[in-house]
């Protein structure tokens, strides 16, 4: 038996991430993606992980799609490439069928086929808890990956090479 | 459709409107009351028997679509945007020596509110010939959307919220961090060059200053330990937190001024250098929205939002109703996120998001590091 | 905690029905008088020529690219700063680490964002 809410949510997200990779207008793509990020969160809340669907919110939505769609309207129209479409595509299609086909027969032959609620919702706070205490190594590599992200992103933006 | 040529005649057909929806309503209850016997909870005798109306009234307060549709939702925080519309044209004006509206309603230019949406009604929706329709229409009807979603977190009392959650504050930022998105939205749909220019700035000024708004609020936080804003508010009976996180207040307080794009914040809406920015193309109602709309929402948001973290909400001295300290307290606020209008210069681009990375960002860790050290040094509120 | 974020969404969708309900009232009463002046595109009274998408926009990107990463700095943040009690003092060194890494990213696109002309 199928859960409404999980039905329209998958729907949306999927829809939209198709919408995102075949729009002719990529301005349409980018915002179908910002669609598809907001479904995702929807999703994070039905696992009732609300701290996780705010982050996701705030991060994905706010800042990633954001760069994204920005970036996508500085591009001019004249310098993108006509791909030449055709049996690659279609071949594609029916690779990304066969591996969901098979993953779902997967998933349905496991002992995985219901999920029941155990333990009501964690407390967010031993999301922290665990970070800094476990974790903290992640932690701070996760700080040194961002540096070095948004330090490399700045060099090779800008204008001069030296 | 008549052309309203005054003012007094719309309020007239207003009134008639309504005194005819009553009586209609009236009948239909009527015959529903007979036809479907005491069951139906509605019933003509409510008129004549106060007992009666008044159970059903309190009962009818408590449920989610009066507290969405009427008192802290959306009715109330349009009204509230009415006012002070109102409030603010004649604050500046008194402030800078001149007098405001005035002919609008027989005291002081009382119903200029309503005056200006009439205007705004009534004007043609122009939708320029190369602005991509759909987006262009959905742009303002999704920042008023999301405006409104803030609302919904924001306690009045304990008894007065719509949602409450024990995440407000990180609701709060997630619903923030979609403005930038319907900006952008907004200024590209168009399809000319001045909401170009505007809305890039307008994304790029309402994205830097977003960070030093989310973490100025953490200090707070860390000393009340919790993110519901009703735990905020129920830890700050001994002492507000602008006392104790004062420099967190004073980010709060400069990028809230920001990410309402006001004064000394302005350059997305600038007249005279970008032509009004991201709305230069936007007509009568699309306007509206925005500008009328959205934008006093959100600024109903932010002032609620430093009521509740900073000045603490609801608690006052108890002859007088809690709500009625949260509204005071909401709207000296918002006089001082009004006040820098008639007073400041404009900041040009460059030195505004200088001035958020370099100096308010800094400023909001500096105070979350004091605050941290206090709570783990063993200060316990 | 998941039906308050459904109340959130209902207030949005209220906020919906009702600015949807302010356009068709607008639509229903404003005057419609196409003509060729109004709809092109506001240049302050010139003609307007050219695209109206243009790519000079590059100048603060710098700011742009920051936010992401302090972004994900924040909800980090936000992460610690409600279970400040139960970590303690070494969660707060870690914390402390945290912010001081980032902060040097921060020195450096500040640095490079003010000289405007390799943008």
């Amino acid at each position: 038996m199928v859960d409404v809410t999980f039905a329209v949510l998958a729907a949306i997200t999927v829809i939209s991430a198709i919408v995102a990779l075949e729009a002719k207008e990529v301005v349409y793509g980018a915002i179908a993606l910002a669609l598809c990020f907001v479904g995702i969160a929807g999703f994070f809340a039905l696992l009732d992980a609300v701290f996780l669907a705010m982050f996701q919110l705030t991060v994905y939505v706010g800042a990633i799609a954001v760069l994204i769609l920005f970036t996508v309207m500085l591009v001019r129209r004249e310098h993108w490439l006509k791909v030449k479409e055709g049996v690659h595509r279609v071949a594609g299609v029916l690779v990304a069928i066969v591996v969901a086909l098979g993953l779902g027969y997967l998933v349905y032959a496991s002992t995985l086929t219901h999920v029941t609620p155990s333990v009501g919702q964690a407390p967010f706070t031993l999301i922290g808890v665990q970070i800094l205490s476990d974790y903290w190594l992640a932690l701070i590599a996760l700080a040194l990956v961002l540096a070095s992200a948004v330090i490399g992103a700045v060099v090779l933006a800008k204008l001069e090479r030296d | 459709m008549p052309i309203i040529r005054t003012l007094v005649g719309f309020l007239i057909r207003i009134v008639v409107l309504i005194i005819v929806i009553l009586a209609l309503g009236l009948i239909v209850i009527t015959a529903a009351y007979y036809l479907m016997g005491p069951s139906f909870p509605l019933s003509p005798f409510m008129l004549i028997n106060p007992q009666e109306a008044l159970a059903f009234t309190f009962a009818l307060m408590d449920t989610d679509l009066f507290k969405i549709v009427i008192f802290p939702g959306f009715t109330f925080v349009a009204l509230y945007g009415a006012v002070v519309v109102l409030w603010e044209r004649k604050l500046l004006a008194k402030m800078q020596l001149r007098i405001g509206p005035l002919y609008a309603g027989k005291f002081e230019g009382i119903l200029q509110p309503i005056a200006d949406v009439m205007k705004l009604l009534s004007k043609e929706l122009v939708v320029p010939k190369v602005a991509d329709r759909f987006f262009f229409i959905l742009a303002p009807i999704l920042t008023v959307t999301i405006a409104t979603a803030a609302v919904a977190v924001i306690p009045i009392t304990e008894r007065w919220v719509i949602a409450r959650s024990d995440i407000g504050v990180l609701i709060i930022f997630a619903v923030l961090a979609f403005f930038p998105l319907t900006a952008l939205m907004a200024a590209w749909s168009s399809n000319s060059r001045y909401p170009m220019l505007g809305g890039v700035r307008a994304l790029h000024q309402l994205v830097a200053y977003e960070i030093p708004l989310v973490l100025s609020t953490l200090a707070p936080v860390v000393y009340a330990g919790s993110l519901n804003l009703i735990e905020i508010v129920e830890k700050q009976s001994n002492l507000w937190f602008i006392l104790l996180a004062p420099i967190s207040a004073l980010t709060f307080y400069i990028c809230s001024l920001a990410e309402l794009e006001r004064i000394p914040f302005d350059l997305p809406e600038a007249e005279p250098e970008v032509a009004s920015g991201w709305l230069a193309e936007y007509g009568s109602m699309n306007f509206g929205l925005v500008m009328g709309v959205a934008v006093y929402i959100k600024l109903y948001v932010l002032s609620a939002l430093f009521t509740t973290i900073f000045l603490g909400g609801w608690l006052g001295p108890q002859p007088l109703p809690p709500e009625f300290w949260f509204l005071l307290k909401t709207f000296i606020v918002t006089t001082f996120l009004i006040i820098p209008r008639g007073v400041y210069p404009r900041l040009r681009v460059d030195l505004l998001l200088r001035q958020s990375w370099a100096g308010y960002f800094i400023l909001a860790l500096i105070n979350l590091v004091i605050a941290a050290a206090a709570v783990l040094g063993g200060f316990k509120l | 905690m998941v039906s308050d974020l459904l109340l959130v969404l209902l207030t949005a969708g209220f906020a919906v029905v009702a600015s949807l309900v302010m356009l068709i009232i607008a639509l229903i009463i404003a005057p419609k008088k196409p003509n060729k002046p109004k709809e092109i595109q506001y240049e302050c009274g010139q003609i307007p020529s050219g695209a109206g998408k243009f790519s000079l926009m590059m100048q603060y990107y710098a700011y742009l690219l920051m936010f992401v990463a302090f972004d994900v700095m924040s909800m980090f943040l936000f992460a610690w700063g409600v279970s400040i009690y139960n970590v303690g003092l070494s969660g707060f060194l870690a914390v402390v680490l945290f912010i001081g890494i980032l902060l040097v990213p921060l020195a450096f696109t500040l640095y490079h964002a003010a000289r405007r002309e390799i943008w």
